[in-house]
């Protein structure tokens, strides 16, 4: 199989660095998801429990972003 | 500061990192357009094909990962900012949160809670029409969220039937004028409940807006060439129409009911079609609920006859 012609630096860069923004997002809004559970606990409301839930789907949807904006720039 | 406001802190900076994250994602998805297009050119040299098909494919999966981290994050971030609201209303965003337990301010508007001996009538009264403002200024964030929670819940096409059977609701209530516009309605509801669910929708609210200016000023003019206007019920109001132009006021049940009358069909008609229960079905359920609407609108009009009538 023949390689294909790399991929325009600028546009590597502009990968690279949404890959690392989303990365640190996902680990923001996990760990954010914690805190919002241990600080409310056993009182929390149907809002908490809502941003709770919201922050582990956006930290889960970060995290396969940037998977796969690492893996679409590998070439 | 207690936990409860430091974590405050944290969702106010984590929001302004979420908007700081659009950027980034635009330009990505605009640069693997670009890439996109190259290698769909590639894949016409018979050496690159291979090659150029796996790298599409993987931009293709990037591209469409990137737009669901953008909706995540929007949703998220409509979420927090309803989080802050509540607990702006409770006290604990402005500063007043010494003695505020965890999860103390869980009982919403109208019951806040100042601690510290800092909350005045007047800080109350600010945190809550600053809470009232948040809640009303997130409200189409919070409509597209809905949306698209149903959306993965049930599926986009039933999502878009939903939809776009409210807003065929909300347009067709501006046409209740005539007696003739039970045509449309009929026309509407066979068009929403034959297509499937976008494009039915689209064109019962097309075939509204059609009736509005084509249906009402050609049976006008046809009453008025012929003279018809003691031949029936129906060309009589038709024929009064044209000796009177449009100088309507309606009383509020009867735009009420007039409403209820033209969205009532389209709304059932839609909603049968995108839950799949067939056309036949959402036509005939469609048109049962335009009889009662006709009944409601008739009940309205109690003492001014079968027809509608126009305060002139």
């Amino acid at each position: 199989m023949a390689g294909l012609p790399s991929t325009d630096p600028a546009a590597q860069r502009v990968l690279d660095g949404c890959a690392l923004a989303l990365r640190r997002t996902s680990r923001g809004a996990d760990a954010l998801a914690s805190r919002v559970g241990v600080v409310l606990g056993g009182s929390a409301t149907g809002t908490d429990r809502e941003l709770a839930a919201e922050l582990r789907r956006l930290a889960a949807s970060t995290y396969q972003a940037a998977a796969a904006l690492e893996l679409a720039r590998s070439r | 500061m207690s936990e409860l406001a430091a974590v405050t802190r944290e969702v106010q900076s984590f929001v302004a990192e979420l908007r700081g994250l659009e950027r980034p994602i635009h330009r990505s998805r605009e640069a693997i357009g670009r890439a996109r297009e190259v290698t769909a050119r590639q894949q016409h040299d018979p050496r690159l094909r291979r090659a150029a098909m796996i790298r599409q494919d993987h931009l293709t999966r990037a591209d469409r990962a990137l737009r669901e981290a953008l909706q995540a994050s929007a949703r998220s971030a409509t979420s927090a900012e309803r989080w802050l609201a509540q607990h702006a209303a409770s006290g604990v965003a402005g500063g007043s949160a010494a003695a505020q337990p965890a999860g103390g301010g869980g009982g919403g508007l109208g019951t806040a809670a100042p601690g510290g001996g800092g909350g005045s009538a007047a800080a109350e009264v600010a945190a809550l029409l600053a809470a009232a403002g948040a809640a009303i200024g997130s409200a189409p964030a919070q409509l597209v969220q809905g949306y698209r929670g149903y959306a993965d819940r049930h599926g986009q096409k039933v999502a878009d039937g939903y939809a776009f059977g409210a807003i065929a609701s909300v347009v067709a209530g501006g046409f209740n004028h005539t007696i003739e516009h039970n045509a449309q309605e009929l026309l509407s509801a066979v068009a929403g409940a034959v297509l499937p669910p976008p494009a039915g929708v689209m064109a019962a609210i097309g075939i509204g807006l059609l009736a509005e200016h084509v249906i009402v000023r050609v049976s006008e003019r046809a009453t008025r060439a012929t003279d018809a206007g003691s031949y029936s019920s129906f060309a009589h109001e038709l024929h009064h129409r044209a000796q009177h132009p449009p100088q309507a006021r309606w009383t509020t049940a009867e735009w009420v009911a007039a409403s209820a009358k033209v969205a009532i069909p389209i709304a059932v008609s839609t909603v049968l079609s995108a839950t799949g229960s067939g056309p036949l079905l959402a036509i005939v359920a469609g048109a049962a609920a335009g009889g009662g609407g006709w009944c409601v609108r008739a009940s309205a009009h109690k003492g001014h006859g079968h027809l509608p009538r126009f305060e002139h």
